[in-house]
């Protein structure tokens, strides 16, 4: 293990496939992608491709038809505590104070109790909840409630960090405070990240490279590096040619994927 | 509700809130008052005008009150009926959250069991009583075993309802973040059935106490069921009310304290159920 650390990937894709419903559904097919230490890796992709489920698949929670994924050069085959992931509805806990949900994995692990409150406190202030430790659930807002995801994520110091649509679930304005705290947090730490995202300007701003998915059975159409140097500033980096010039490609890659009587018939399915 | 700009902070939410409770609770409180005034005064004037072997009327009530308190009949047979309750809910409680849980969980138990359930969940527990006697006499334990059959299935349909609708994004989570089996029972299931449990704890409630009243019917020598099953054939109306607003009390208390365990021990949900 300790040599692999450096050798290897945070994490190799090779061949994945993954069906459901005995092969009928064939989500993405003969994947690959690699992810690299300190990477940002934004995946953009029509809806129902399987980007989530591509997501559930490299941290464990579920298994490939086809292929395999190494973390570090293991296999995975289950939930590994090295990986967090941040959920698109926040997956908090309503009986669990903000301070009890960050602590919940670190509670899991048997990390001592000293330990727990040090490192729950630090994340509290970097997410910016300071004052809300003992609050639930229900009474922060969709943005606050993220940042508890996002600071229980943080508080496991995690290798790799996956992040299913965090932001898709609070309003535009909040969307854009968070994206601007993430990146601060990516800069002022290095971190390896998957980042799975619908808005095209949000993977352009994080993301070292965007991969851009096809429709189902999906694959990555177009990987992109993002070449923007770090730090990076949201509001410098919107201004510049190149990002918009990434932004019409990754826009019309998507549109050459949109199949509208699919679209419906997923809708209706709904 | 009101829109907010900014995030509140934690002051003011708990400020706004306590504030328009005082004051619907005080309005709240003028209404209901003024309606009872009213109910009682015409049940006063209707009362006085009826024959006292049908009926009777709020201050002969409150008489009889006096009476068979200050004579320690009303404490006996409350108590002895407080009793069977208390032990025939606690063995519904104690067979039914378990069954519950164990049902839900493992599909060859549930399958094993769920026809004989709900085939006694259907039958009208009443039917059952006189057999029950016929069984277990007409003591403690056949009462108790009444309350006990009349309070089991809505624990146990609760519990399992409560153990089956568990979010499976937060069993995702706990997964994701490596949680065992066993963790994920006290941490993830067990907190989220807490409020179909408590509620089914409330349901049982009101179900045991028809129970024990039936229970008294049928047996006839202790409880409050048998002062109203005494007084009644021996037309002592005002009498007969004593234990019949003393039932009607027990049930809003058990009522009111189910009510503020909930709220209690799991506060999430309350807020919930409000928007
Ligand atoms: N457990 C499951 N059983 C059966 N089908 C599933 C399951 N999970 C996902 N699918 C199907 O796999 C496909 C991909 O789903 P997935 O949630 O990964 O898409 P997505 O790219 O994340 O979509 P979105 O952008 O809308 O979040 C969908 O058609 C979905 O219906
Ligand atoms: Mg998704």
């Amino acid at each position: 293990m300790s040599i692999a650390q450096g050798e290897y990937p945070v994490v190799e894709i090779r061949g994945a496939t993954k069906t459901f419903n005995d092969g009928q559904v064939i989500t993405f097919q003969d994947l690959n992608l690699t992810i690299e230490k300190n990477k940002i890796i934004c995946i953009v992709g029509p809806s129902g491709c399987g980007k989530t489920t591509l997501l559930r698949c490299i941290n464990g929670l579920a298994k490939l038809s086809k292929g395999e994924i190494l973390f570090q050069g293991c296999k995975v085959s289950e939930p590994d505590p090295r990986m967090a992931m941040v959920f698109q509805q926040f997956g908090l806990f309503p009986w669990k104070t903000v301070k009890d949900n960050i602590a919940y994995p670190l509670k899991l692990r048997q990390v001592n109790r000293y330990e727990i409150e040090s490192a729950v406190k630090k994340n509290i202030e970097t997410v910016g909840l300071c004052g809300f430790e003992d609050s639930y659930p229900y009474q922060l807002s969709g943005g606050m409630q993220q940042r508890v995801g996002l600071a229980r994520a943080l508080a496991t110091e995690p290798t790799l960090m996956l992040m299913d649509e965090p932001f898709a679930a609070v309003d535009a304005q909040t969307r854009e405070v968070l994206q601007g705290e993430l990146l601060n947090l990516i800069q002022q730490k290095e971190r390896t990240m998957v980042f799975i995202t619908h808005s095209i300007d949000e993977a352009i701003i994080l993301g070292d490279k965007v991969a851009v998915m096809s429709k189902r059975p999906s694959n990555i159409l177009e990987l992109l590096d993002v070449e923007f140097e770090k730090p990076r500033d949201m509001k410098v980096v919107k201004g510049l040619p190149r990002f918009n010039e990434l932004r019409v490609h990754i826009w019309d890659l998507l549109m050459s994927q949109k199949n509208i009587e699919e679209a419906q018939e997923i809708e209706h399915t709904k | 509700m009101s829109i907010q700009s900014s995030p509140p902070t934690q002051s003011n939410i708990n400020f706004k809130q306590k504030n328009t409770f005082v004051q619907t609770l005080k309005s709240d409180t003028v209404v209901r008052a003024l309606s009872l005034v009213f109910v009682l005064t015409v049940w006063e004037i209707y009362g006085r005008s009826v024959n006292p072997i049908l009926f009777t009327y709020p201050t002969a009530v409150a008489r009889a009150f006096v009476e068979l308190i200050s004579n320690g009949e009303l404490f006996k047979y409350g108590a002895q009926s407080i009793q069977v309750l208390i032990y025939g809910m606690f063995a519904g409680c104690v067979v039914g959250i378990p069954m519950g849980v164990l049902t839900a969980r493992y599909r060859v138990f549930d399958k094993a069991t769920d026809m004989y359930v709900n085939a006694l969940y259907a039958t009208p527990m009443v039917a059952l009583v006189p057999l029950l006697v016929l069984w277990f006499g007409f003591g403690v334990q056949a009462k108790v075993i009444v309350i006990f059959l009349f309070t089991l299935f809505p624990l146990l349909i609760n519990t399992y309802q409560g153990v089956k609708n568990v979010d499976t994004k937060l069993l995702e989570v706990s997964r994701s973040f490596c949680s065992s089996e066993r963790q994920l029972w006290f941490d993830v299931i067990l907190p989220s059935a807490l409020p179909y449990i408590l509620a089914g704890v409330r349901l049982s409630l009101g179900r045991g106490l028809v129970g024990m009243v039936i229970a008294d019917f049928y047996t006839s020598i202790s409880g409050l069921g048998y002062m109203v099953v005494v007084y009644a054939n021996t037309f002592q109306t005002a009498k007969l009310f004593v234990p019949i607003v003393t039932l009607m009390i027990l049930g809003i208390f058990g009522m009111e304290f189910t009510k503020w365990l909930e709220r209690k021990l799991a506060p999430w949900n309350d807020i919930r159920k409000e928007d």
